[in-house]
Order: structure tokens, then C-alpha cells, then sequence
């Protein structure tokens, strides 16, 4: 199993049982206590106290905020150049006043610890996920492109020239007919000229 | 003011003036009259003279038209070496976006063609950023990226991936650009370059070629069309919104600006030669970002690297440069302005810049505090493109000949020159070089028993078709696609001209006829030759010494200059004479000046 599992999968866990290794391995990763030398001759000897494992715990979905005692961590402050820089990449409204900027830094900082806490967790050698997909050996023979893929292609292309041989896909002279020649993008328009979108390009717009 | 379509001078006109003997009476020559035909925005067509004019002629015209005024002008037109780039040493990179000939767009089933080019009438749902919509691979886009890979020596890497690179532009409707930012879909390839590509000798360092690395091919979107309708309103034409592009980007192992120009070229024809990106950069379907750095020489410039090379220069880009002399000229100016900077002791920024046609130098576009941050992110939507290996070698093996080998191939098999050859080649899309080889078979199959000797039938097919025909297309204004006269009516030319039954006088005027007659019914050559009694009767010596007599008596001092001054080139002009003056197909060019030497020698 991939150690990025969420934390839910963690608190799930509780009622399975657990083998030693697994217990020792996601322990590393998430606690934010120390490793508990105790726990680990228990798993030595194979024989799991459930009970006593479960009756304190070694994380909490608190680590994740900024605890409001706590003073300000290591971490640097964000300026206020560097909030207004993320807000244009953004293309989010700058604050109308200080009070709003205040309140967006603080929201940014308990964003921030929120990822720190994520990127403490230790992912050498571990593929980010992308996306669910069949990652098996089948999975990847089925995606991949070969030259049946491509065989409609391939047929469509016509060799020009007896002696000096070319390749040359036929180009269509006019639509080809397909839906999106029914469809009028210019319907989604708000402002349109003619056949053009139209875009105010001013500092003021 | 003319209008566009009467580009011909008339011809009467023309034919006055040449009536006259003299001739130190100067003609307009056609580049002239081009020069002010374009001046004023018309054509460049040439002016129609008495008749075609063969292009080698006309260059060479023009070449001793230079000379003279150059020589009137009392200047030495010698190439200046800039002293400082003695000290300074260029390293270029450049990155090629060549839209791909493809049916459909890259993520959308949008057709790329037709529709006659109505603004957003080719844009599917995802071209145009409604929500919900998602990108969907279109398989078929594959096949030129393949070629284009292959064709330029890279390794196809077996699976790669789609980055999102975020930016708000109003020419991207999904706020992000679907690229292969991290994982391309080809790698290490080389582009190999010699002297006849355009490669200055020092760059060359003695070699016969140099070879430039190429780092990666990538696939990405397109972005829309737009329009700037001054002061401040921008139309969008979602057309081109996601066509499949591929950028080609090169290791910076080019030191010239004419390197650079003369990389550009090269990737955009053989781009061409395996149809994978047919639209040039004329038309804005290729466009070129230069990176420029400097650094002395024998130094490691700033210790700056790009992709294992090191000891460059800082570097600043060029971006948008839309014409292979734009990218020779902007790099120029870079340079120098570089040079100067560090020369004054100031310190290189790495920039952004931007190049207009006719300017003198760049113009700064971003700095490093308005570098833009791209965020680069895999796409969730799009699963990881996986290449077969059978695919890539069925198209390796299938390949088209690369434009070097035709070349190569048209020098060995036809004689033709490397000039020459390499003109053919780029020609009509390979349609004029498909002429000229099924007219040299169609010759050498006519010229029956005799010893022929494809080199010499090739040369001289070769020949006839580049310049002769090629003159008689510019001069009635014919593109070769409309051209009516056929290989087999070339060859029946030519073999006749071959075997002396007819002068090459007559050759040009047969094919002058050709040309004009409509597609059926079509005169067989040998008929018109019977017809317009244009067979060789060869003159007796009696005859072309009667000739010369007559030419002589009438242009004194043209003798006078050939005897007593030595100008033997004039003898040509006495030639010309008594051909011109000659029945039609009497008099042989070589008998004739066999004559008047023996003549004009007394």
C-alpha cells in the first residue's frame, strides 16, 4: 500500500488488525510523537496489545492547523508582495482593505502549515499519483498505441510520385461536415463582433 | 497607375527597341523594372522582353549590373569581420514550434481544414473551454509528431506524459496549455548541417558538417488568433485554438547567426519532406525563440549551463521571430547589444526580448521580476501516451527520402549541380524533380541504341526544365500546377534537339507553343515541327559566310573592335546576329562562330 494514503485510511484502520511492520511503518510516517520503543518489543514478540495501541493516540487531524497558542513557527511570514504576486497569477481581486489582507495572510499561513505538514511526510522513491488509472501490466498493453492505432491513419495517406516518392495526407478543401459545424461558438459570446470574441485588453477593463 | 493584371509591356514597344543594333542602347533590365513594379505594391513579375528570358541569364546580367555601379560607386564591396568578434564567442539555442499536418486538433475532434476560413467555424467544445468538457487524445496526431521525430534522429521515448502549463492569456481559453513539459515524447536527436546549407566556415572549424543537438521534441496545444484593433481591443478566432503543434528545441551548439537562420531552414524542410509540417514560416505555421548568450573566448562565460552544456553566457530569449531573415537579424543585434553591455562593463540580464522587422535592436518585453510562474502540473484528465515500438519502426522503415538524400541522389544519378540540385528539390513540392526524372527515362528510352549517358541526358534535361521552362512559366505568368506541357512532350523536345534536327532556338519557341495550347487536342512535337517547317536545314559554308559578309559590312566597328582592339568576346554578338537574321532553324550557333573566327581573323 502507498504511504500517501490519506489519514482517513489511518483512522479506518482500527479495526483491522494490525501486523507489526505495518503498525512500525505508518507509525514513522504520521506520528508526530516520537516512535514508541515500547510498541516495538511487543511487535517483536508478535503478541499486540490492540487495547493498549489504541488507547492513546499518535495523530491528530489538529497537526494539520496552526494551533492558535502555538507562536509562529520557523516558518517565514508571508509579505504582503508576495500575496498580492499570488492573487494576480491567480487572477483572484486584490483586498479592498487591511483588514481583509490581514485576514487572507493569516487564511494563507494555516494554508501553508496545512502543506508543510503534507510535505514532511517522506516520499523518496514513491511515484506521485496522477490520476486513478489501470497501472498493471495489462492495463498499460491496453493503452498503448501501436500500429493498429494508427492503421486508419496510416490508410488515409496517399503516395505522390512515381519516382520521387512522397508522402501527402489529402487535405479536405471544405468542412467536413463534422457537429461542430452546427454548433456557433459565438452563442457563449458575451461581447462579439462580427465573427470575433472581442476582449478588452485596457489596464482598466 | 497600371493596374496589377497589365504587368506585360507591350509588345511592340519592346520589339522597337530591340530593333536597333546598337547595343549600348540599355534596355530596362527585369529586376529593374520588378524593383518598381514592388516599389509600388504591384508584382514582381518581370516585364515581358521580345522573349523569354532564361533565368541564368538574367542573373548573370544582373551580377555585372552590380559590378559596374559598384565600381562607379569607387567602393570595395568586402565583407566586414567585426574586429570584436575575436573576443566575443555567440552560443544560440533555438526552439521551433511547427504546427503538424493533421485532420483534427490535438485533445478535440475540431477539424484543422476547411470552411473556407470563417472565424470560430472550427471549434469543438473543449477548443473553447466550456466547463466540463475534457481533453481526448487524438490518436491520429501521432503520426506526423512519429516522422518528425524519427526525421531529426531522436529516440521515441516508449511513454511520456501531459503537463498543464498555467497562464491567463485571452488566446487560451482554458487558462492552461495542455504541454509534455516533463516527460517529451522524443529526445537526443541531431540536425547535420554543411557549407551548402548556409554554414559560415568558421563554424565549420574544417569539418564537412557540423551536427546540432536537438534536446527534445514535445507535443502541445495551439493558441487562438488574435487581432489587435488598436487602442485596446483584441478579436479572438478560436480556429487554431488546440491545433497540434510540436517544438523542436535545440542544444545551444550554434555560434553564427547564419548557423542559426540556416538551422531554421533545414528543420522546416525536412519537416516538409515527411509531411509532417507543411505550412512554412511565411504563412506563420512555423515560428522560432532564439536564446542568445555571449562569452569571451577561452572563458566559461558566467558558468551558466543549459541541458550539459557548459560555460555559457548569461542568456536573454528573443521570442516570435516569424522569418528565417528576422532570426539572423535579431540574433545579430542581441549580440552586439550584449557585447557592448559587457564591453562597458555592465552585467547581461536574463530577459525576454522582442524583435520588429527593420529594427535595429531588441525591445524589452519582461524582465526577471515579471518572469511568469507556469506552475507546471501533469494533467489528470489525460492518461500517459504509451508508443509501440512497432509503430516507430514500421514509420522508420517507411520514411520518406529526407531533402539531403534527394539531393544527393539527383547530383549521383543526374548530374545535375548542387545549385541546381537543391533548387529542384525544394521546387513545387518535389513535382518539378518527379518531371525531371520521368523525362530523362522518357529520353534516354527515345534515344534508342546510341551510347547515352544518363549524367549527360540528365544535365541537360536538368537544365531545360530549371531554367528554360522555369523562365517560360515566369515570363507567362503560369504556375507549374497549371502548366499543360508534359514530360513526354519535353522528352520529343529534347531528343530532337538531341540529334540536331532542331536548333535550341526552335527548342525554346516549340515549348513557348506548347505551353500556350490549351489540353486537348494536343499537337504531337513532331508534328509541329513538320509543320512550322522548323527542321534544321543545315546552311551550306557558302551561305553562312554570305551571312557573316552581310553582318560585317553592315556593323563596321563591332569588326573593327573584334580585329584591331582584340575583343573576341564580341564575336558572340556577330553570332547572335546572324542567328537572329537566319532563316528559322538554318543556322547552327557553333557553325556560325566557326565562321566568323575564320573571317574575322583575317
Amino acid at each position: 500500500m502507498r504511504l500517501s494514503s490519506l489519514p482517513l485510511r489511518w483512522a479506518l484502520r482500527r479495526n483491522v488488525s494490525l501486523t507489526p511492520a505495518h503498525a512500525s511503518k505508518c507509525r514513522r510516517a504520521f506520528s508526530t510523537a516520537g516512535p514508541r520503543h515500547d510498541r516495538s518489543n511487543s511487535a517483536e514478540t508478535g503478541n499486540v496489545d490492540v487495547e493498549k495501541l489504541l488507547s492513546e493516540p499518535t495523530w491528530s487531524i489538529a497537526s494539520l492547523l496552526p494551533r492558535p497558542d502555538a507562536r509562529p513557527d520557523h516558518a517565514p511570514q508571508l509579505s504582503s508582495k508576495q500575496l498580492h504576486h499570488l492573487l494576480r497569477l491567480s487572477a483572484l481581486p486584490p483586498p479592498k482593505d487591511v483588514a481583509e489582507e490581514g485576514a487572507l495572510l493569516s487564511t494563507l499561513a494555516s494554508q501553508l502549515h496545512f502543506v508543510r505538514q503534507m510535505q514532511s511526510v517522506d516520499t523518496t522513491g514513491v511515484e506521485p499519483l496522477r490520476s486513478l488509472r489501470d497501472e498493471t501490466a495489462d492495463g498499460e498493453k491496453a493503452e498503448t498505441l501501436g500500429l493498429e492505432a494508427l492503421q486508419g491513419a496510416l490508410d488515409g495517406e496517399e503516395v505522390r510520385g512515381k519516382w520521387h516518392k512522397r508522402i501527402r495526407r489529402p487535405r479536405a478543401e471544405r468542412g467536413s461536415g463534422s457537429e461542430y459545424g452546427e454548433w456557433d461558438p459565438l452563442s457563449t459570446a458575451g461581447k462579439k463582433v462580427g465573427r470575433f470574441f472581442v476582449v478588452e485588453g485596457g489596464k482598466e477593463a | 497607375m497600371k493596374t496589377p493584371t497589365a504587368r506585360i509591356a507591350p509588345l511592340h514597344l519592346s520589339r522597337t527597341l530591340h530593333s536597333s543594333f546598337h547595343a549600348n542602347l540599355r534596355v530596362p533590365r527585369a529586376s529593374v523594372v520588378s524593383k518598381w513594379l514592388r516599389s509600388r505594391n504591384l508584382t514582381t513579375a518581370p516585364a515581358l522582353a521580345q522573349e523569354a528570358v532564361p533565368l541564368r541569364k538574367h542573373l548573370k546580367d544582373e551580377a555585372k549590373r552590380k559590378k559596374a555601379e559598384a565600381k562607379i560607386n569607387g567602393v570595395a564591396k568586402k565583407l566586414k569581420t567585426d574586429p570584436r568578434l575575436e573576443k566575443w564567442e555567440l552560443a544560440v539555442g533555438i526552439e521551433i514550434h511547427a504546427e503538424l499536418n493533421t485532420e483534427c486538433k490535438l485533445f478535440s475532434s475540431g477539424p484543422t481544414e476547411g470552411s473556407d476560413g470563417v472565424a470560430n467555424s472550427r471549434v469543438a467544445f473543449f477548443d473553447a473551454a466550456l466547463p466540463g468538457t475534457q481533453p481526448q487524445f487524438q490518436v491520429a496526431t501521432l503520426l506526423p509528431a512519429l516522422r518528425a521525430a524519427i526525421a531529426l534522429g531522436c529516440e521515441v521515448q516508449r511513454k511520456s506524459g501531459w503537463d498543464r502549463k498555467h497562464y491567463f492569456h485571452w488566446d487560451q481559453p482554458n487558462g492552461y496549455q495542455i504541454t509534455q513539459y516533463y516527460e517529451p515524447f522524443a529526445k537526443n536527436g541531431t540536425l547535420t548541417l554543411s557549407a551548402s546549407d548556409g554554414v559560415p566556415t568558421s563554424d565549420l572549424n574544417g569539418a564537412d558538417s557540423i551536427g546540432i543537438g536537438i534536446k527534445q521534441i514535445q507535443m502541445e496545444q495551439d493558441t487562438a488568433k488574435t487581432t489587435h484593433h488598436p487602442p485596446s481591443t483584441y478579436h479572438i478566432d478560436l480556429n487554431r485554438a488546440g491545433h497540434p503543434l510540436i517544438e523542436v528545441i535545440t542544444l545551444p551548439h550554434i555560434h553564427s547567426p547564419q548557423t542559426a537562420a540556416a538551422v531554421v531552414r533545414k528543420i522546416q524542410a525536412i519537416l516538409r519532406s515527411v509531411d509532417a509540417c507543411v505550412t512554412g514560416m511565411e504563412l506563420g505555421g512555423l515560428r522560432a525563440d532564439v536564446n542568445v548568450s555571449i562569452r569571451e573566448r577561452g572563458t566559461e562565460g558566467t558558468g551558466s549551463s543549459y541541458s550539459g552544456v557548459s560555460g555559457l553566457g548569461q542568456r536573454t530569449e528573443i521570442k516570435n521571430l516569424s522569418s528565417f531573415k528576422a532570426v539572423e537579424d535579431a540574433i545579430v543585434a542581441e549580440r552586439d547589444r550584449q557585447i557592448a553591455v559587457l564591453e562597458a562593463e555592465g552585467v547581461i540580464e536574463g530577459e525576454t526580448r522582442g524583435w520588429t522587422l527593420g529594427a535595429t535592436e531588441t525591445t524589452r518585453l519582461r524582465g526577471k521580476e515579471g518572469e511568469v510562474d507556469y506552475r507546471y502540473m501533469p494533467d489528470a484528465d489525460l492518461p500517459p501516451l504509451v508508443v509501440g515500438s512497432d509503430l516507430v519502426d514500421h514509420l522508420r522503415v517507411t520514411m520518406p527520402e529526407l531533402p539531403d538524400e534527394t539531393v544527393d541522389r539527383v547530383e549521383r544519378q543526374y548530374g545535375v549541380t548542387l545549385k541546381d540540385a537543391k533548387t529542384m528539390v525544394d521546387l513545387d513540392d518535389g513535382d518539378r524533380l518527379e518531371f525531371l526524372e520521368e523525362t530523362v527515362e522518357l529520353v534516354l528510352r527515345r534515344s534508342g541504341d546510341q551510347a547515352t549517358d544518363q549524367l549527360r541526358v540528365g544535365k541537360l534535361v536538368g537544365n531545360w526544365i530549371l531554367h528554360e521552362l522555369g523562365g517560360l512559366l515566369a515570363t507567362t505568368e503560369t504556375s507549374w500546377a497549371t502548366m499543360t506541357i508534359t514530360p513526354v512532350e519535353v522528352a520529343d523536345v529534347l531528343v530532337n534537339l538531341q540529334n540536331k534536327q532542331i536548333t535550341a532556338r526552335v527548342a525554346k519557341q516549340l515549348l513557348s507553343t506548347l505551353n500556350d495550347t490549351s489540353t486537348s487536342p494536343r499537337p504531337s512535337v513532331d508534328h509541329l515541327i513538320d509543320e512550322g517547317n522548323l527542321r534544321l536545314r543545315p546552311l551550306s559554308d557558302e551561305g553562312y559566310e554570305v551571312l557573316a559578309m552581310q553582318i560585317m559590312d553592315e556593323s563596321p566597328d563591332m569588326v573593327a573592335a573584334v580585329r584591331e582592339k582584340g575583343q573576341k568576346g564580341k564575336i558572340m554578338w556577330f553570332v547572335g546576329q546572324m542567328v537572329r537574321r537566319g532563316e528559322e532553324g538554318t543556322v547552327e550557333p557553333e557553325n556560325a562562330r566557326e565562321v566568323l573566327e575564320r573571317l574575322l581573323s583575317d
